[in-house]
């Protein structure tokens, strides 16, 4: 395989838990909530790799370390062959147009008191693209042109457009800078299921006509299946399984990956009423169970799963952290 | 006895901008045992039709139109007095969002045990002038439990039955001690406490992680079943109707535009809306294709023209459409659905060129 975009390896994001005076007075011990814990991603150039998981499983929080916008405790992450998490800020500053990146909430992640014009220009102020500011307005007319709005909408402000149209201005801001790599957070969790598919397409086109790359966050499924290459699926702090959408689809092999799939509410009527619910909740990150972190909810967890385990490789692209799977015993009950 | 009958809802927002129709003529029935599914876009009018029905629309919007028999009795000219003896008592409610719903100084138990305090289910536990006035956030009391055990001990037994596991400890704690899924099951437990004959729930899992979904829908589904209380679920999830109810209206602008059994709308869904929200769904068939999005967005619902309110968006859309607003038409069994292709239904576009794929390539990016 070739050398890939971006790589993460062994990351670690730990944050402190806010401790009060009494604890520090009996000086106990500092308490971290562990929520990227030893990640390993790699995504290929022009590819789309999902991170799925549910709330609080630190799939945002491993984005926004891949991006800078938190300093890693642990690891690495080398982009395009060179190791960013320590890098100066003005070498990231430079990254920035190479990494960008579209938030959940655009009502939250676009500039109130600008006009639509002011912030997709922005980033070539910023990065000093273009000579003029004619030529920047150009390009910006051109870019919100291509995620599907008028030219005449660019003066208008923010909350003048739907939540839709306001993702699509995200993304044309994403694109000002002609970035190779996007970290799309939830980019359509907040949209309504006409506008999602909407935006899905839109993302597709702009894959092929400006040679991105994608690591696409987001809670759902359903929409991995239809939009990504590759997916991880991730539970407090690790990935628990990562493969082809096949693989994941077709012959998952992680318990967790198993019940995320059983619980996706079908439109299938003919599947109604036959799926299996995962009990219990979601463990503190705080004190997550030794060995394998999901053996407190796992139907077929026992006493080893207490003990470190060792992720297996299934295939080229899938390896699974379930010492109850292997090669040899694969999932017989795939979904 | 029909347990829940609407017939010619219509709520009106009086606005700067103009008067906003946001339930424009709705007509649900729920029988009891039975669960119906509210489903529809943001913006189409869902959650304000069961707010319609409780009388808890806010000014600036006025209920102007339409019936609604709970009982056999009339609630749309009850009294105030009368509407707050019936909500919570006959009829529970669960919204979206527990974290706004729940009141962050009183402990989960106190909260859940003031619904059968407040309509007076326990003899000599009834919530006093004390408690009623401000002062009653102040003044030191005795614990709650001692001050009315009947209502704390069934607080805690409606806490078991939601499925919060130790109850006698939960009962006692705050909520934002609780997660995300066990304050939404507090809320059920509030709203199932006097063992009420409907249940309006909006959007009770939206909020909730799909593994925590699935429990908090197989509960309340058993509870249903246990209390043969009726269901009103609102959601915008087509998937989660599919698993939990029995009948679906789909809503649109204000309008119901189909509705009859889960199993006739989508096994041969009969509006064009119903059509494309599904294919608008990603699911396994359609990786790596292209998803049937609905192009342009749902009408702001001021000025409504008098023709069919989906015709802008619709792929099948013609002269006919923009005559009137059409009626609901029969289309089989119980399925009913507001869209003139019905009238001659022998030659639906969607069965004679069979593939939608192609009016999804003309209709593309006409945004």
């Amino acid at each position: 395989m070739s050398e890939p975009l971006l790589e993460t390896k062994g990351l670690r994001k730990h944050f402190p838990v806010e401790s009060g005076l009494i604890d520090r007075v009996l000086s106990r011990d500092e308490q971290w909530v562990k929520a990227v814990d030893g990640v390993d991603l790699s995504v290929q150039r022009g590819e789309t790799v999902g991170l799925v998981g549910e709330s609080g499983c630190g799939k945002s929080t491993l984005g926004k370390t891949i991006l800078g916008l938190l300093d890693s405790t642990a690891g690495e992450v080398h982009f395009d062959g060179e190791r960013i998490d320590d890098v100066a800020d003005s070498r990231m500053r430079e990254l920035r147009k190479e990494i960008q990146v579209i938030f959940q909430d655009p009502g939250a992640s676009l500039n109130p008191r600008r006009r639509v014009r002011a912030i997709v220009r922005r980033p070539l102020e910023v990065h000093d693209i273009g000579d003029s500011r004619s030529e920047r307005n150009d390009r910006v007319e051109e870019l919100i042109d291509r995620v599907g709005l008028s030219a005449d909408q660019l003066d208008r402000f923010p909350h003048e457009f739907s939540g839709g149209q306001q993702q699509r201005i995200a993304i044309a801001r994403a694109l000002a800078v002609d970035p190779e790599f996007i970290v799309a957070d939830e980019p359509t969790s907040a949209l309504d299921v006409s506008v999602q598919a909407q935006i899905l397409n839109l993302l597709d086109d702009l894959q092929d006509d400006f040679d991105l790359t994608f690591l696409f966050i987001t809670h759902d499924l359903s929409v991995v299946q239809y939009f990504c290459d590759r997916v991880a699926v991730m539970y407090l702090g690790e990935i628990m399984e990562r493969g082809t959408v096949e693989e994941i689809f077709e012959a998952s092999q992680h318990p967790y990956t198993d019940a995320l799939l059983e619980a996706i509410p079908s439109t299938d009527i003919d599947l109604r009423g036959n799926r299996a619910v995962l009990e219990g909740e979601v463990p503190s990150p705080i004190d997550p169970p030794s060995g394998c972190k999901f053996r407190t909810r796992c139907p077929i967890a026992d006493e080893g799963c207490a003990e470190p385990i060792e992720p297996r490789v299934f295939s080229d692209t899938q390896v699974v952290h379930c010492r109850k799977r292997s090669p040899e015993t694969p999932n017989d009950q795939s979904v | 006895m029909t347990l829940l009958n609407v017939s010619g809802l219509k709520t009106e927002f009086r606005t700067d901008e103009g008067v906003v129709q946001a339930v424009n003529g709705v007509d649900i029935q729920v029988e009891a045992g039975e669960t119906v599914g509210i489903v529809g876009e943001s913006g189409s009018g869902k959650s304000v039709t069961a707010l319609s029905m409780l009388g808890l629309v806010d000014s600036p919007g006025h209920v102007t139109a339409g019936s609604v028999e709970f009982g056999g009795e009339e609630l749309r000219t009850a009294s105030e007095s009368r509407l707050q003896d019936i909500r919570g008592n006959d009829i529970g409610t669960v919204f979206q969002d527990p974290m706004e719903s729940l009141n962050p100084v009183l402990t989960v138990g106190e909260q859940i045990a003031e619904v059968t305090r407040s309509h007076g289910r326990f003899e000599g536990e009834n919530i006093d002038w004390l408690e009623e006035s401000l002062l009653g956030n102040f003044v030191p009391r005795r614990s709650a439990r001692k001050r009315h055990p009947e209502s704390w001990d069934h607080a805690v037994e409606m806490m078991r039955q939601v499925g919060i596991p130790e109850p006698e400890q939960r009962a006692r704690e705050y909520p934002h001690q609780f997660s995300g899924g066990m304050q939404q099951r507090a809320m059920i437990a509030m709203a199932l406490a006097c063992e009420p004959d409907l249940l309006i729930a909006d959007e009770p899992t939206t909020a909730l992680d799909v593994t925590i979904e699935a429990q908090i829908l197989n509960r309340l589904s058993e509870l249903q079943a246990d209390h043969d209380m009726g269901m009103l679920l609102i959601t915008h999830d087509l998937g989660v109707v599919v698993e939990t109810c029995d009948k679906v209206a789909v809503m649109y602008a204000g309008q119901l535009v189909e509705t009859g059994t889960v199993e006739e709308v989508f096994r041969d869904p009969a509006h064009p809306y119903t059509r494309r929200l599904l294919a608008a769904i990603p699911d396994a068939s359609r990786r790596g294709g292209r998803l049937e999005a609905i192009e342009g967005n749902v009408p702001d619902l001021v000025d409504m023209p008098d023709a069919c309110y989906f015709a802008p968006r619709c792929p099948h859309a013609h002269d006919a459409c923009y005559e009137a607003v059409p009626t609901q038409r029969d289309v089989s069994g119980t399925q009913q659905a507001r869209c003139v292709l019905h009238d001659d239904h022998r030659s639906l576009p969607w069965d004679t060129d069979g593939d939608t794929t192609d009016i999804a390539a003309n209709n593309g990016d006409s945004q």
